[in-house]
């Protein structure tokens, strides 16, 4: 008990003493007498009062927006005030158009939003914002630059569409996309939608859908660069500009990185009958480990009169990285391999056009073509043990998608309905020399209805999607969402849905090489997810504002997975197993104290299993809590964050009696904006210059989410960033 | 403002220095079957009996960790009895064996002595020699004869140089050997490489069986050359690798003379020392045959897979005294299993299980008592000589598949270990439905030679684990090499199972009738009551290691 006190008391006199430090830099940021800066007084809320105030005056013509959750910014858009017909135009723009295949723009959806303006002043990545949302897992292979895999709700990577402004991003070879080779200097915000979302997306959504949005074109002109330096010889660099010119707006930028991920790493010990036996060698450096990674963007946008917008994007991936591979081995390198490469390129190209308020009706429109095409190649010289030669692969995806859209909203009497229809044709295919160049069209046509009452305190949210897919015929995809608001403050949520997901290239056509091959014959998966939630949120409540708590229960039943078992004693093939399950608890929660400190934590509980024999499914943690804390003033002159992050065992095989151990990760990161520190203020030719020092894994906790694919440990880097 | 910053240094540093010091973990495999404990790996390679009355065997697991330890099977579930979890042996035996260049795959165990194990890897060719009390390496003084030509084992110690203290922990079974004039590899083309020689030659690969007979070590390397892991790869000649042993003290050197003995039949997979009753010390060889893999007909509606017999399959004798083939017993097309051939305690038969089908194949032993000792090779095919086989690939011992185990196009049956019990009884593991077969001999004394095939009854499987395929997601699967013991008045068998964690088993083999009942049961209730575990979460992988 005494000890405890003075724990507390410690505690206590360290974060008086935290914040009496940033106080003093705040105040040698204002010069006296000075009024807070705009864009400080309007610093990142994350409440509800975004989707409270912004729904409060639906115009004519427009839906309210969608009610996300609580980690939306209240950042005013860069754009001035636009007259009424503008303001149409950019709802439709901001929200995809006549609203196509959204889930995150179902006001029904639990829908989780990563703005990256939250993150200014840190070394954020997509992949550590996405870690740390409620209800997805990330796999990582590695340090930064490395492969991650994402999971919703304990689905597989597969079974979650990432999409690039609404343009998926995962191929019909893999079924999968690796969301870290999405800087997040090139993005506006990353928008999580939780749940069964093939009604609105088709194909693959089992878990869900992650969309980036990229950063929006136009605005007055704004530039930002940064640059970092960290451990195991990382450097990143980041230019982007946005802006008008010539009544053209654009967005362009690019993002660099390279690291050599010469890391060291200790070896887990394995504890079996056998008892506790060590690895030899106990550790090792990560060799081969060099990475270099490049990402452009170009947006154009320009209206043609009042009624018209034309969007095209353009968005380029390379990266070329060494692949060490496993670390099973015996020699000095613990077995990884010394030259094996891979470079992958992607480029992503759209051409967009809305239309609002046809003909003098409230019916918007919008059309839709976009092309994705990658190349991955792999080449490891030295002879594979097991296969007794080298490999080489070379393989190219296209898809090619075609979308169009209408939406038209109306009121009848107290009720309001908007009512949008979408058709979609999409062609995929594979060129590799070691597949017989496989192709899949896809069609599908989605009607999705809006009905809203008594000022959309309740809103019913049905959807009907019909897709055929080549080679599995045509299905319909229910789903219906419900929200009712019975308090201001108090929102409770329902959805149910079915969801699917067709075999990809690599699971029906991997060629046959005698101890791995596809299977031609697999059926798709089949899910029905549902998932039933409660959200309270307050401006203020004493001290406390932008209080916002989520609590979310979710079951999912999906038949038909689609596993790569042991056939024979000699081959692997996937297969369509039985059925599995997986349901849960998503909490979460944030709020702002005095103005100062900004906490967010979530917790997601996952129970996910083979029905027949309640083993877990391998691969995903029962547990896992993040919890962030940001003290800072609000002229947003400074920042100390500290992040911590909590993942329970993880079973790694379909027993579930292999198991990687807990862990439990500290992160931290303190930035000074030095254009607001007396002396350099109105010298330096910068909006804002952040300098910032972080560390991550602070405890050098060691940390794997595979067996055999180690992770590093503590690190650090040094940030410098600009915006003008 | 610089007060702030150094406060804020300040009180950052204590914060690193308060922190909580890492605790470091371990991955934790476990079994979810009370009757099974956990190996470090799937697939374990190697069991063979230390004290078969005390039911104590060596087990050996290659991957993930290679280590191997002593286990007793009389115990539920089996536990070690070393006194010490085993060391990593990898890295040893490579930098005696190998010069370090590569590593070795561990795969089965012969245990010579109480005091003596040996096992043989691959890739880094080589035996090892184990304390099988500890798991631990022992070493040998190991030495090459001066006879030999330089270079002919190119990882052991020069020709007639004296062997170095403290020894070697293993010992090289990378030879280059001379192709016997006018040999073929087993797709019929000359031997195409020279591994120095200026002839047709190369080095043996793919260690995979010791015995001792006679005071010497016999090891068999079965010599895949090109496409391994392919539907159809090339075998080189099969070898036999002949060394001078000494238990005591322990050392090791090739035969001055005869290094290396050609087998007949390619692929040769195991090797077992065998006493005819007339006190001839012989090694039987048991040659697969050069094994290839099924690739799937689109035109059926079958997936098929599984091993495919490329050539012909045969037990190979060698005389351990006069170093020389003397017999060979075809068996057809049968794609022998890679176990050691199981010999029955009167010495009248051995049996050995398929790796291609849900197959046994037996010889009677009895004609290689009948051969002079100075007899030239005889084939003993009954034309040639007296016939040997009493089940081959024409007329193959079949076990019976389960009606719900394996798809039988995807995994057809590999019976992996076949082993003797008490009472004209045997037991075979077959990989695909997960069972153990039990065969029935009525008589291994009766006068006709061969025995008759008619004396031998499949009387049922047993289900042991779960078939391979979807069906069996998320339970263990693939039964291997197995060990008989006796316990009381029953048996008991252990039992080593592959997949997905790698597991040491005591089973009883009561009767076929009554155990599918009662192994069914027992097995609802362990999983229910794992399942439970699991949910209380009693579980602890947080280890500190420290």
């Amino acid at each position: 008990m005494r000890a405890s006190a003075r724990a507390a008391a410690r505690s206590a006199v360290r974060m008086a003493a935290l914040a009496a430090a940033l106080l003093a830099v705040d105040a040698a940021a204002q010069p006296a007498g000075a009024e807070p800066a705009p864009e400080a007084s309007a610093a990142p809320a994350r409440a509800a009062t975004h989707w409270r105030s912004s729904e409060a005056q639906p115009s004519p013509g427009s839906a309210p927006a969608s009610a996300t959750s609580a980690t939306t910014s209240s950042r005013t858009d860069p754009l001035p005030p636009p007259p009424s017909v503008l303001r149409r135009l950019r709802e439709i723009v901001a929200r995809g158009g006549a609203r196509p295949a959204r889930l995150a723009d179902d006001p029904t959806a639990f829908t989780t939003v990563l703005r990256a303006a939250d993150y200014d002043g840190e070394a954020a990545t997509t992949e550590e914002l996405l870690a740390r949302a409620p209800g997805v897992q990330l796999r990582r292979f590695g340090g930064p630059g490395s492969p991650t895999e994402l999971s919703i709700r304990g689905s597989t990577a597969s079974q979650v569409v990432v999409s690039f402004d609404g343009v998926r991003l995962d191929t019909a070879q893999s079924g999968q996309a690796d969301p870290s080779t999405v800087p997040l200097s090139l993005l506006e915000r990353i928008e999580v939608a939780r749940g069964g979302g093939s009604a609105q997306a088709g194909s693959n959504a089992i878990g869900g859908v992650v969309d980036f949005v990229p950063l929006a074109a136009g605005g007055p002109g704004r530039t930002r660069a940064s640059a970092l330096r960290g451990a195991f010889g990382t450097w990143q660099g980041a230019v982007t500009r946005q802006g008008t010119l010539a009544g053209i707006d654009y967005a362009l930028g690019w993002d660099g990185f390279s690291s050599d991920g010469d890391f060291r790493f200790e070896r887990l010990p394995r504890r079996s009958g056998f008892g506790l036996v060590r690895p030899v060698p106990p550790s090792a450096e990560r060799i081969n480990n060099a990475s270099e990674r490049h990402a452009t963007l170009l947006t154009l946008g320009r209206g043609f009169g009042e009624h018209l917008r034309l969007t095209v994007r353009d968005h380029v991936f390379y990266e070329s990285r060494g692949a060490p591979g496993l670390d099973d081995g015996s020699n000095r390198d613990a077995g990884q391999r010394a030259r094996a490469h891979e470079r992958n390129l992607r480029h992503l190209g759209l051409v967009r056009l809305d239309a609002a308020e046809l003909g003098g009706t409230p019916l918007g429109a919008r059309l839709e073509v976009a092309h994705l095409f990658e190349r991955r190649r792999f080449h490891d010289p030295d002879p594979v043990l097991r296969l007794g030669r080298s490999v080489d692969v070379d393989d190219r995806n296209r898809a090619l998608t075609l979308r169009g859209a209408l939406d038209a909203d109306h009121d009848l009497g107290p009720l309001h309905q908007r009512v949008s229809t979408t058709l979609e044709h999409r062609r995929d295919a594979l060129d590799s020399p070691d597949f017989d160049d496989p192709r899949r069209e896809t069609l599908a046509w989605l009607i999705q209805d809006d009905l809203s009452l008594l000022d959309g305190r309740v809103r019913l949210a049905p959807a009907l999607r019909w897709e055929r897919t080549e080679g599995f015929g045509g299905r319909w995809i229910p789903r219906v969402g419900l929200l009712v608001e019975p308090l201001p403050g108090l929102r409770l949520r329902a959805n149910l849905e079915r969801a699917y997901r067709a075999p990809s290239f690599d699971e029906l056509y991997f060629p046959d090489q005698g101890f791995l091959r596809g299977n031609p014959g697999l059926r798709p998966e089949e899910s029905t997810d549902g998932d039933v939630g409660v959200e309270l949120a307050w401006e203020r409540l004493g001290p406390l504002s932008a209080l916002r708590l989520e609590a979310v229960w979710f079951r999912r039943d999906i038949d038909e997975s689609i596993v790569w078992v042991l056939a024979s004693p000699s081959l692997v093939e996937p297969a369509n197993t039985g059925p599995a399950s997986a349901r849960g608890w998503e909490l979460s929660g944030s709020l702002r104290c005095f103005e100062w400190i900004e906490l967010a934590a979530n917790h997601t509980r996952l129970d996910a299993e083979l029905d027949a024999t309640g083993t877990p499914l391998p691969g995903r943690a029962a547990r896992e809590t993040s919890v962030r804390l940001a003290i800072g003033p609000p002229s947003r002159a400074a920042r100390l964050v500290v992040e911590r992050q909590r993942v329970s065992e993880i079973p790694v095989t379909p027993t579930g009696n292999t198991i990687l151990p807990d862990r439990t990760v500290w992160d931290l990161a303190l930035w000074v904006d030095l254009a607001r520190v007396a002396g350099l203020r109105g010298r330096l030719p910068a909006e804002t210059l952040r300098l910032g020092f972080e560390v991550a894994n602070l405890t050098d906790e060691l940390v794997r989410d595979a067996q055999f694919f180690p992770q590093p440990g503590r690190s650090w880097l040094v940030r410098l960033e600009g915006t003008w | 403002m610089r007060r702030a910053a150094r406060l804020a240094a300040g009180l950052l540093a204590c914060a690193l220095a308060a922190a909580p010091v890492a605790v470091r973990a371990a991955i934790i495999v476990d079994s979810s079957d009370p009757r099974c404990m956990a190996l470090p790996g799937p697939f374990p390679p190697g069991l063979d009996w230390i004290d078969p009355a005390a039911g104590v065997a060596l087990v050996v697991n290659s991957e993930n960790d290679a280590v191997a330890a002593p286990v007793d099977f009389t115990r539920t579930p089996p536990a070690t009895t070393a006194p010490a979890a085993p060391p990593e042996l990898r890295p040893t035996i490579a930098a005696d064996a190998c010069a370090g260049q590569r590593f070795p795959l561990l795969d089965g165990a012969h245990v010579v002595s109480p005091a003596l194990a040996l096992v043989t890897g691959s890739s880094c060719e080589s035996v090892a020699f184990l304390d099988p009390a500890t798991g631990a390496l022992r070493h040998a003084s190991v030495s090459t004869p001066a006879s030999l030509a330089a270079g002919v084992f190119p990882y052991l110690p020069a020709p007639g140089a004296a062997a170095s203290a403290p020894g070697r922990v293993a010992l090289s079974t990378r030879m280059c050997v001379d192709a016997p004039p006018g040999t073929l590899d087993s797709k019929g083309a000359p031997i195409p490489y020279d591994c120095g020689r200026g002839v047709p030659s190369y080095y043996t690969s793919f260690t995979s069986g010791a015995a001792v007979a006679a005071g010497r070590l016999f090891v068999s390397t079965a010599n895949l050359g090109a496409g391994a892991g392919t539907f159809d790869p090339q075998f080189l000649p099969g070898t036999v690798l002949v060394f001078e042993l000494s238990e005591e003290p322990l050392a090791a050197a090739p035969h001055p003379v005869t290094p290396v003995i050609f087998t007949r039949a390619f692929n040769p997979t195991s090797v077992a020392a065998y006493t005819t009753p007339q006190g001839r010390e012989l090694v039987l060889v048991g040659a697969s045959g050069a094994l290839g893999l099924v690739q799937d007909d689109p035109g059926t509606p079958y997936r098929e897979a599984g091993g495919a017999a490329l050539t012909e399959a045969a037990i190979d004798v060698i005389d351990a005294e006069q170093l020389r083939l003397i017999a060979t017993i075809p068996l057809g097309l049968a794609g022998l299993a890679f176990e050691r051939l199981a010999i029955d305690p009167s010495g009248r038969v051995a049996l050995v299980g398929s790796a291609i089908a849900r197959h046994v194949y037996a010889v009677d032993l009895r004609p290689l008592d009948a051969l002079a000792p100075d007899a030239p090779w005889a084939r003993l095919d009954g034309v040639d000589g007296p016939a040997a086989a009493i089940f081959d690939a024409g007329h193959p011992l079949v076990l019976p598949g389960l009606a719900n185990g394996a798809p039988p196009a995807t995994c057809p049956g590999y019976v992996v270990g076949v082993e003797w019990g008490a009472s004209r009884t045997a037991y075979a593991t077959d990989f695909c439905d997960g069972t153990i077969t039990r065969i029935r001999v009525d008589s291994l004394a009766a006068p006709e030679v061969p025995l008759s095939r008619a004396r031998f009854t499949v009387e049922g499987a047993i289900e042991l684990v779960a078939p391979v395929g979807p069906q069996s997601l998320g339970k263990a699967q693939a039964p291997g090499a197995l060990r008989v013991f006796a316990d009381g008045d029953a048996e008991r068998a252990a039992v080593i199972v592959g997949y997905p964690e790698g597991l040491a088993c005591s089973v009883p083999v009561p009767e076929p009738a009554s155990a599918a009942l009662g192994a069914a049961s027992l097995l609802a209730l362990c999983s229910l009551a794992a399942r439970r575990a699991r949910e209380r979460g009693h579980r602890n992988p947080k280890e500190d290691t420290r």
